[in-house]
């Protein structure tokens, strides 16, 4: 799982690819993405609060060592959360830069393969940044989670931007 | 091969600043005969290492550079100003040829390349007299040195030289004692010739023994004294053995060995004069034991074996070492990234411990407390050792700004001297390497806007050359590195300007002297009105000021006019850790960086908080005023819980506040007002901008005991955000009122 | 060449490069390279290689303590008084070569060298 894998499916629908992605939930919505990206699944705990932070993010964590952002998936698609919600769990991903971040969830519903050539593309309607497409798996709408833009936020980019932060700590 | 000229690169990146610094040692006129042997080794190191990758254009150069610094070492050039600026150009293109070949540089100019070539031939010419070189005009490189680019596949022998003449070689030689003292051996030289006698003539290669000296009982044999001579008899094997080879086989030892060698006419066995004594022929039947005269080696030992070592002789070994200088290995530099991550690691494990242990209440336990603090202080010192092994002298980057500086200036059409202080200052390594960007730029902005032209300070009665002074030393646990020039100072006025038109400021703005200054490190500003080719290339000062800021220091100038500007950067000594004071603060737990710490005190409520006009809160230390920062205001800390809420409220209500002075390097102090002070500890930096963007007022986070996230304040952008919007005039005045 | 035992070479250089050059062509050619970065580093491993080297290669121009030192002093110690030294200098004058003679030195190549020729040095003094 450790392994560098891009984030994002190829939405381009070459061929008949088939994509392996993880489903999870907010709300009652199912969202997606590649289960190559993900690094790991953990339990929720309370995050380290960080200053001036955008209203999404719920701080940082310790993951062997290494600062890892937490950001409220609910919060950051601006769709309501499960209430009381016991069963919450933080998705690890990891970026192409090896970017790490965590996604606050309300449950990991399961595993499915997704053949490229069915994502369709989203309206465009104020949602087309936070996702990529959307799939029909038997009854049930499926959104893929663009997770590049999730992690350029968190970095400061813009989403176009290529500006580098400079990190010189280790 | 590719990993040999990987190490040859990295070595002539080490070579080049030696020989940078020696040259700058010539200049000042303190050379040593060391200094010039060492540059002149340089020169040796980077010509020997590039024939040996056929890389000709470098060897040519620096085979050219080598034979000019031979004239100073051997004191027939004295060195002069003008010697030394040929010799300092030439290392420019010695430089730029090694980038050249590494494919890091462009194709040098070879217009440059016979330009420099021909000065350090007239330095060769003022040493050798002008009619030596004259020879080498068309090919610098003298013959005897020929780059032979280095074969690795197999070896390939030369093709034998064709000889007429048939017949064998008889060639008799005598060692003397001497030749066993320098380790050789006679049966080294039978087995030489023997050697070069192709596989079907062996039968012809014959030997004896001349005996004769040898005393009649083995007892006597004095154990290093030559007695024995030989006869050998080798076979010209239709003409691939010469004579040349055979006198190659005496090279080494031509005069320890008296040596004849005679053709003879025929073939097989001749005896060479001697045959009255009965051969000493080790029967062919011994595989690889060579066939001279040997019998007498397992019993005596005339030819005296090296591999005996007993071990009383340990102690002359041992004598003999020379101990004034401590020895070096050379690591690799991930192994010690490795140590000192795991010394990170194991700081945290420490703490960890002791948090566990405390929660459990085994701390009532005195044994168990004092093997806790010696293990506190082991971890402690282990990493202080880590560290030390990662700390390096700055001179390494001090080296390279000559270059810069003499870049900049030539281009400017400037006359500057950089003077180097403190270049022998620690730091670690990481930091060095960050710190050569900012560092060439702020050097480089140096000449552009610091030091005048020649005119002008000729006209402002200065002495034509300007200086620019490059220091680094130690400060309360933190490096500093100032950059100071002689120049004209900073024209305040013309930087306000500027920050006007750019719309940097309001053109009613009221600016101190020092935030007019710091006007030069707002982005997009740049004082040059036209973009020079040193200080343009669209990387303002901005960019530096971030860049040392990444690397948890500070950049912050002073400037008097017409006498100069001093720009001074103050860097932590390390990036991996820190002393912390841990602070506590709306239920969340901080790290306040010890050095930046200058007491702790409670302020009573409302008697000993003052208000000042702009509605800032100040209070009085000694004389000072120093205004608050309500910590968790200023970083937007959430109200958590309703409990914490409750709790946190009637701290800040009580008619006390717990505040902890803090001062940045320019000596800034403000108060930050927390809940409690925890402990003091040592805390592994870990970065938030790898996965996270920068947090103004945080400069970094760990991770404490618990393996909970804490927060590291940047308390000098903290300092600097609350002294901005603060009345310092009001300030002032209250001050006075006060006295 | 003879298999009895792999032959130990100690090479001193203070050159990354030549010390590199070296080993790759002396473990191509099938040696047990040991190096020291000056002469004192050549002492060091001189004194603790176990088993000990059986030929020297040192280059002469070196800081710290040169070559000329170096042969001085592994002379002077007992058990190498006759470990065979060659020494790697491009110094092609013959009073260099004389000196490191008179100081006990075995032999010497000229660089640039090929392997053929350091292979050739080696045998010459250790088969």
């Amino acid at each position: 799982m450790d392994e560098k894998q891009p984030v994002q499916p190829d939405t381009d629908g070459t061929a008949g690819h088939k994509e392996q992605m993880i489903i999870f939930v907010i709300g009652d919505q199912e969202y997606c993405i590649p289960i190559l990206s993900i690094k790991e699944i953990r339990e929720y705990e309370k995050p380290t609060y960080l200053p001036h932070c955008l209203p999404y993010v719920e701080g940082a964590i310790n993951i062997r060592g290494n600062i890892v952002t937490v950001v409220n998936l609910a919060k950051y698609l601006d769709v309501p959360a499960q209430t009381d919600n016991e069963r919450r769990v933080v998705i690890v991903i990891e970026s192409d830069e090896q970017t790490t971040c965590g996604l606050l969830v309300d449950g990991v519903v399961g595993i499915t393969d997704i053949l490229l050539s069915d994502v369709q593309p989203i309206s465009v309607e104020g949602g087309a940044a936070e996702l990529s497409g959307l799939v029909t798996v038997g009854e049930r709408v499926i959104r893929i989670l663009q997770l590049d833009s999730v992690i350029s936020q968190l970095l400061g980019q813009e989403a176009a931007g290529t500006a580098t932060t400079p990190t010189a700590l280790s | 091969m590719d990993d040999i000229l990987k190490i040859f690169f990295e070595e002539c990146d080490e070579l080049l600043p030696e020989l940078e610094r020696g040259l700058g040692e010539l200049s000042d006129d303190d050379a040593s005969k060391e200094t010039i042997n060492a540059i002149f080794r340089v020169a040796h190191s980077i010509k020997g290492g590039a024939a040996s990758f056929g890389l000709e254009r470098l060897v040519r150069f620096a085979h050219t550079y080598e034979s000019a610094l031979d004239c100073l070492r051997s004191e027939t050039v004295v060195p002069n100003d003008e010697i030394v600026r040929i010799f300092f150009s030439a290392m420019d293109v010695l430089s730029d040829l090694v980038a050249e070949a590494k494919g890091t540089g462009d194709t040098v100019d070879d217009e440059r390349i016979d330009d420099n070539i021909k000065k350090l031939k007239s330095i060769i010419e003022m040493g050798n007299g002008p009619e030596e070189p004259a020879s080498s005009e068309t090919s610098p490189v003298p013959e005897n040195f020929e780059p032979v680019a280095f074969d690795f596949g197999g070896f390939d022998f030369d093709e034998p030289e064709e000889n007429a003449e048939g017949g064998d070689f008889s060639v008799q030689f005598t060692p003397h004692s001497d030749l066993y003292v320098r380790g050789d051996d006679a049966r080294n030289l039978l087995l030489g010739l023997k050697e070069l006698v192709p596989e079907e003539h062996q039968d012809g290669f014959h030997v004896v023994c001349d005996q004769e000296k040898l005393p009649a009982s083995l007892n006597e044999l004095p154990a290093e004294e030559a007695l024995l001579s030989w006869t050998v008899t080798v076979p010209q094997a239709d003409g691939q053995v010469t004579e040349e080879q055979i006198r190659e086989v005496f090279d080494w030892v031509d005069d320890v060995c008296d040596l004849t060698i005679t053709t003879t006419g025929g073939n097989g066995p001749d005896g060479g004069g001697d045959g009255s004594l009965p051969p000493l022929e080790e029967e062919p039947a011994s595989e690889e034991e060579p066939p001279p005269a040997q019998p007498q080696k397992e019993t005596v030992a005339p030819t005296p074996a090296p591999k005996v070592a007993p071990k009383e002789e340990k102690k002359t070994a041992k004598h003999v070492k020379k101990a004034e200088q401590s020895p070096s290995i050379r690591v690799d530099l991930n192994r010690i990234s490795m140590l000192m991550d795991m010394v990170g690691e194991m700081v945290i494990g420490q703490a960890s411990l002791e948090s566990v242990l405390e929660k459990s209440g085994a701390l009532d336990n005195q044994e168990l407390l004092k093997s806790l603090s010696v293990m506190r202080s082991l971890t402690r010192d282990i990493q202080d050792a880590v560290m030390a092994v990662r700390a390096q002298p700055v001179r390494s980057v001090f080296q390279r700004m000559h270059r810069v500086v003499r870049e900049a200036s030539n281009l400017a059409k400037k006359d500057i001297a950089l003077v180097l202080e403190g270049e022998e200052t620690e730091i670690d390594r990481t930091l060095i390497e960050n710190l050569t960007d900012p560092l060439t730029h702020m050097l480089r902005n140096a000449v552009d806007h610091g030091v005048e032209s020649p005119e002008k300070r000729r006209e402002a009665g200065k002495s034509e050359q300007g200086t620019i002074w490059l220091s680094a030393y130690h400060r309360s646990g933190r490096i500093l590195i100032d950059i100071k020039d002689d120049g004209g100072g900073i024209n305040r006025e013309r930087v306000f300007q500027i920050a006007v038109q750019k719309g940097i400021v309001a053109p009613d703005a009221q600016l101190t002297e020092d935030e007019v200054n710091e006007l030069i490190f707002a982005p997009g500003f740049s004082t040059a009105e036209k973009v020079s080719d040193l200080s343009g290339r669209g990387v303002g000062m901005d960019v530096v000021k971030q860049a040392i800021q990444n690397l948890g220091g500070h950049v912050s100038i002073k400037s008097t006019p017409g006498e100069g500007t001093l720009f001074s950067l103050s860097l932590p000594l390390t990036l991996a850790v820190l002393d912390g004071m841990l602070i506590e603060c709306r239920g969340s737990t901080m790290v306040v960086p010890v050095t930046s710490v200058v007491e702790l005190m409670t302020v009573k409520v409302p008697q000993e908080i003052h208000v000042i006009p702009d509605g800032t809160r100040v209070i009085l230390v000694r004389g000072r005023c120093i205004p608050l920062i309500y910590l968790a205001d200023a970083l937007t800390l959430p109200w958590i819980e309703q409990k914490e809420k409750s709790a946190a409220k009637r701290t800040e209500q009580e008619d006390q506040l717990i505040v902890l002075i803090v001062e940045n390097e320019a000596g800034a102090r403000a108060a930050l007002v927390v809940d409690g002070i925890r402990d003091q500890a040592q805390v592994v930096i870990k970065s938030i901008e790898k996965n996270y963007r920068r947090i103004e007022g945080i400069s970094a986070a760990t991770i404490l005991g618990d393996g909970s996230v804490s927060l590291i304040l940047d308390i000098s952008t903290l300092i600097a955000a609350t002294t901005k919007r603060v009345d310092t005039r009001a300030m002032e005045q209250l001050v006075r009122n006060a006295a | 060449m003879s298999e009895k035992k792999t032959v130990r070479v100690l090479t001193v250089d203070d050159s990354k490069t030549m010390l590199g050059v070296l080993r790759k062509a002396l473990v191509d050619a099938g040696y047990d390279v040991l190096q020291g970065g000056d002469g004192i580093e050549g002492l060091e491993v001189l004194e603790t290689a176990d088993p000990s080297p059986d030929v020297i290669i040192s280059d002469i121009n070196m800081p710290r303590m040169d070559g000329f030192q170096f042969i001085e002093a592994v002379r002077a110690t007992e058990r190498f008084r006759h470990l065979p030294i060659i020494c790697l200098t491009t110094e092609t004058d013959q009073e260099k070569k004389t000196k490191a003679r008179s100081l006990g030195a075995t032999g010497w190549i000229t660089k640039p060298f090929n392997a053929e020729k350091l292979v050739w040095a080696i045998r010459r003094v250790t088969a």
